[in-house]
């Protein structure tokens, strides 16, 4: 019974050391906001920090305070700014439950300063405030930092917490990523990228995040050839009047990404770009991410408010765009499938070579989802393993021959075929 | 998604907190224009007009700081301006503000807007922070942001002095009447010119889309008088400038030079004036660095109110004072902003980084007012001489009135103050039983120059070491039933004292001292007697035993002043450098 006692006793003790040692690692002040995004690796964060006394007597407060207020209380600021990027901000690292579960373990690692030291890569010499609170018990400040964000995510990285981008583009390959002005009904975005600088400044910056994202990313400026497919992509319901997701369909990106900016007067003489930047899913036209960045109101230096509008718009695109690609990569390579039937088979025919086709689909592929079956086409969005099915070719391939053996009537045919449309219509023999 | 909420309302109730907080550290300089024009109020003069070049430049000393950028309006613009409030019946403040709206106004915007004063006002409104956006490090861009942009152009103001008196007469102000009174010979036939007046400030905002307003920010008023002897023509003298002038232009000289002086020293305390800082680095030994200096016209002396931002549990933000600094170095932030001054706290608790620091204007006059009590002196009854004093006079009760003119913007060393000592004694005697019932008022007088070195040894603590040199002063008169005498008599003097002072307020403080004055031989002396079938009239009679010197020991009271109502020590003004 004593031994129990003591056993409960040590067991209390050391959870409450336990408990109290980690609390220590987390900020108390939890209050930051992002400042600006400065380039692709580096974000500027505004945090506030806290330093409460554990002295009692009013005089021993005041000289603690003194004495240790300001410096206790910026690495307080330090955590919060941490603390606000892994968990707090629109679009945080830790971006979901087993995210989060995995690092609870490495907290006191991502807490301890001197890590946080190399993460910063800028700090405010003076502060943006300092108050006294809690009853005059505590005193908190205001700080600003450039905190570079690429080492943080390598870090999380490295423990296992977050997805590595090199092991996930090993895995399931890197997203190929189009980039196009959003361009008014009836307009060529390409001509836009050509013809307009500003318009292919923006989109050289989005060009440079992804870039430096390691994503693959084109700009169709040299896109030819684009009239051809339209007649046949005409088949595909739904973005009739889309450019963009027409050439997308036709280039083969996974993902789409458009933008377009707005210049208003911000007054005193000055303009503000609103940019809008939207990435989509290519085969389906899906909306998976969209957010509008501002710049400073500035007298002229168009391309600078382009670029800063364009970098708080587009970090948390591409952060929705990558977690969908993690999320869609789990049920396999996404395509496009589109048969078109020619009209010289009977009703009959029609028939078997519809059968034939969804038995072949449901074979080959993990996921099969029709979007529109009519009697002159059949539009699926199918999701096939990469290990079985490395490229299009391979699957068209693979497709046609189960077709065959599922009795399908005449040959497959591709009319074209890209890395995530295959456009194909059903030949006599 | 709670967290996010609650993320989102913190920073709502927290930016505008910090914006505030960041005005109240923050010192943004100010765009000033001036309307080059005095409104004078129906009736203000009164046998002497005001001289405008001279009142011009001691606006540019006075009120022109550092602290400012200086504007000027085309000539035309200020003569439609004077012409249009000339030709008005009824004139105050909304009109003026409204004829320089419509006058004045067009012409605000163009300055505003003109190129290199944006970017050298922006530039210096900048904190680092701003040097490190995607703007100014990728992009390289200074341009300014429309948040810059609307502090600068709500960060201008226009001022017009006004006279609401300026007389010229032979009526001596109060404190000089009652100084006659002990000492007849401080009274003498002078002639003052008395000045009230103020300035009004006007605030020019302009609204986002180009629209420009101008309204009253406040009035602020002063007084003063200078003085001459009647009839006598005196150089007047301010730096190295001296002009030869006649009695009446020297007192309006004078008065002109104190009168603006003091209204500097109102504009200083304009809250949207007040120099503000924020301590960047605590030293040892209560010292701390502010960031601001030479650039916003810092004084070594200068004295700062320091105050800890407060939230309450609702998170309300409020100031308190948390004591006061005085600055001892002046870092020249002229060329690098981070040089920073270093001030010395003199009040309050040690504090700590990002205290915010608020100018505490004084004019840079100390008056002390001390009591005290001499001994040692040695004033001696002789056969036919004093015969209504039994014994010696050894002792005096006095009264001190030291004005010290603070050298420290002259020379750049802190605490050295130029004194002027006039001492009232009241000798402490016996008379002779037979004159029990006569009136019998001997008076000592001093008036020394001095040269007093304070040194601060604690917080709120000083020793201050002063020499100086003057005239000592004897005078009485007699008018018994036996025989009339009176004598005056002047005697050269040099002194030495020791001083322990602490401060109650920033401003004000309590001294004990004790000091030695040797005083010499009369050098001048003017003896009456009348009675026992004698008049005799002329100097000290040969068996006269005058020593007038002795140990004395004081306490009193020293204050900064806000506003002095003469011209003390004004010429030194000229020589200001740090």
């Amino acid at each position: 019974m004593k031994r129990s006692i003591l056993f409960l006793l040590a067991f209390c003790l050391t959870s409450l050391t336990a408990l109290e040692l980690f609390s220590q690692d987390l900020p108390i002040s939890r209050q930051a906001n992002l400042v600006e995004r400065v380039s692709s690796a580096e974000v500027m964060v505004e945090a506030t920090g806290i330093y409460i006394s554990s002295e009692t007597r009013s005089r021993r407060i005041d000289r603690d305070l003194s004495d240790n207020g300001v410096p206790r209380a910026t690495d307080d600021a330090k955590k919060a700014a941490i603390w606000f990027l892994l968990y707090g901000s629109t679009d945080p690292m830790l971006n979901n439950q087993q995210a989060q579960n995995n690092f609870r373990p490495h907290e006191s690692y991502f807490f301890d300063l001197n890590n946080i030291n190399q993460w910063i890569t800028w700090e405010q010499s003076g502060l943006q405030n300092r108050s006294r609170t809690s009853d005059g018990n505590g005193i908190q400040i205001t700080k600003r930092f450039r905190i570079n964000t690429d080492m943080i995510r390598s870090d999380l990285e490295r423990f296992g917490i977050i997805s590595s981008r090199v092991e996930l583009s090993d895995a399931i390959g890197r997203p190929f990523i189009m980039v196009l002005p959003q361009a008014p009904t009836g307009q060529n975005p390409v001509d836009l990228l050509r013809n307009e600088t500003q318009i292919r400044h923006a989109a050289s910056v989005v060009e440079s995040f992804l870039t430096a994202r390691r994503y693959d990313v084109v700009v169709p400026e040299q896109v030819t050839q684009i009239d051809d497919m339209i007649a046949a992509l005409n088949l595909v319901e739904g973005q009739e009047d889309d450019y963009a997701f027409r050439i997308a369909q036709q280039i083969g990106s996974d993902i789409y990404i458009t933008f377009s900016s707005t210049v208003e007067d911000a007054g005193y003489g000055t303009q503000r770009v609103a940019m809008q930047v939207r990435a989509y899913e290519t085969t389906t036209g899906r909306l998976l991410g969209t957010e509008t960045g501002y710049s400073q109101g500035r007298r002229g230096e168009v391309s600078v408010s382009i670029e800063e509008s364009m970098n708080e718009a587009i970090d948390n695109v591409l952060n929705r765009v990558n977690n969908y690609w993690i999320e869609d990569r789990e049920r396999g390579v996404q395509y496009k499938v589109v048969l078109n039937i020619p009209s010289s088979f009977d009703r009959d025919e029609v028939e078997d070579i519809q059968f034939a086709f969804m038995d072949a689909m449901e074979q080959i592929t993990q996921m099969a989802r029709e979007n529109v079956s009519t009697s002159q086409t059949l539009d699926y969005l199918v999701w096939v393993n990469p290990d079985e099915h490395r490229n299009s070719r391979n699957f068209y391939r693979e497709l046609s021959r189960a077709y065959t053996e599922n009795g399908g009537i005449g040959r497959l045919r591709s009319v074209t075929i890209n890395r995530k449309l295959l456009l194909l219509e059903v030949d006599h023999d | 998604m709670r967290k996010h909420i609650t993320l989102v309302l913190l920073i709502a109730i927290f930016l505008p907190s910090l914006a505030w907080a960041q005005q109240e550290g923050q010192f943004i300089r100010k765009s000033v224009t001036s309307v080059e024009s005095v409104w004078m109020k129906p009736g203000s003069q009164r046998g002497i007009e005001l001289n405008f070049p001279f009142f011009e430049r001691m606006v540019d000393t006075y009120i022109e700081m550092a602290r400012f950028d200086y504007n000027e309006l085309p000539e035309s613009l200020l003569r439609e301006f004077r012409d249009r409030a000339n030709a008005k019946t009824h004139i105050d403040e909304n009109v003026i503000a409204r004829l320089l709206e419509e006058t004045v106004g067009a012409e605000m915007l163009n300055i505003l807007n003109d190129p290199e004063l944006m970017e050298a006002r922006g530039l210096a409104l900048r904190d680092e922070s701003a040097w490190q956006t995607f703007a100014a490090t990728k992009a390289r861009s200074i341009g300014l942001t429309v948040e810059e942009l609307e502090i600068l152009m709500n960060s201008s103001y226009l001022y017009l002095p006004f006279i609401t008196r300026i007389e010229l007469t032979d009526r001596q102000p109060a404190g000089r009447a009652i100084l006659a009174e002990f000492m007849p010979a401080a009274d003498s036939d002078d002639i003052y010119v008395y000045i009230d007046g103020g300035i009004v400030w006007f605030s020019v905002n302009v609204s986002p889309d180009g629209g420009v307003s101008i309204s009253e920010l406040q009035s602020i008023s002063a007084s003063a008088y200078g003085s001459q002897r009647k009839g006598r023509t005196a150089t007047f003298q301010f730096g190295n400038d001296t002009w030869r002038l006649n009695d009446s232009q020297y007192a309006l000289y004078d008065a002109t030079q104190a009168w603006v002086r003091n209204l500097g020293v109102a504009t200083q305390e304009i809250s949207d004036f007040q120099l503000r800082a924020t301590i960047r680095e605590t030293l040892p030994r209560r010292h701390y660095s502010l960031d601001i200096g030479r650039r916003e016209g810092v004084y070594v002396d200068d004295i700062f109110e320091l105050f800890e931002v407060r939230l309450d549990e609702v998170g309300n933000e409020s100031l308190h004072s948390v004591g006061h600094a005085r600055i001892v170095k002046v870092g020249d932030n002229r060329e690098e902003s981070f040089q920073f001054s270093t001030a010395r706290q003199l009040m309050g608790r040690q504090q700590g980084v990002g205290i915010v620091a608020k100018e505490y204007p004084r004019v840079g006059y100390d008056f002390r007012l001390k009591f005290g009590r001499t001994t040692g002196m040695d004033i001696k009854p002789a056969p036919g001489f004093m015969q209504w004093l039994s014994g010696e006079i050894n002792e005096s009760f006095d009264v001190h009135l030291i004005y010290s003119y603070n050298l420290a913007r002259i020379t750049g060393r802190s605490q050295r103050f130029l004194d002027l000592d006039l001492r009232i004694g009241f000798p402490i005697f016996d008379p002779d039983p037979e004159f029990s019932n006569t009136n019998i008022n001997p008076i000592l007088g001093s008036a020394y120059l001095g040269y007093t070195r304070k040194m601060w040894f604690t917080g709120r603590q000083n020793l201050g070491i002063s020499i100086g040199g003057g005239t000592d002063m004897f005078t009485y008169k007699v008018e018994s039933l036996f025989f009339d005498e009176s004598l005056t008599l002047f005697a050269l003097g040099l002194k030495g004292n020791v001083d322990y002072e602490i401060l109650i307020t920033p401003a004000l403080s309590f001294n004990v001292g004790a000091g030695y004055r040797v005083s010499t031989e009369p050098f001048w002396a003017e003896y009456k007697f009348e009675g026992f079938g004698l008049n005799i009239e002329g100097s000290l009679p040969a068996n006269a035993d005058i020593d007038m010197g002795g140990v004395y020991v004081t306490a009193g009271i020293n204050y900064s002043l806000r506003q002095l109502r003469f011209n003390l020590f004004g010429f030194l003004d000229g020589f200001r450098e740090y």
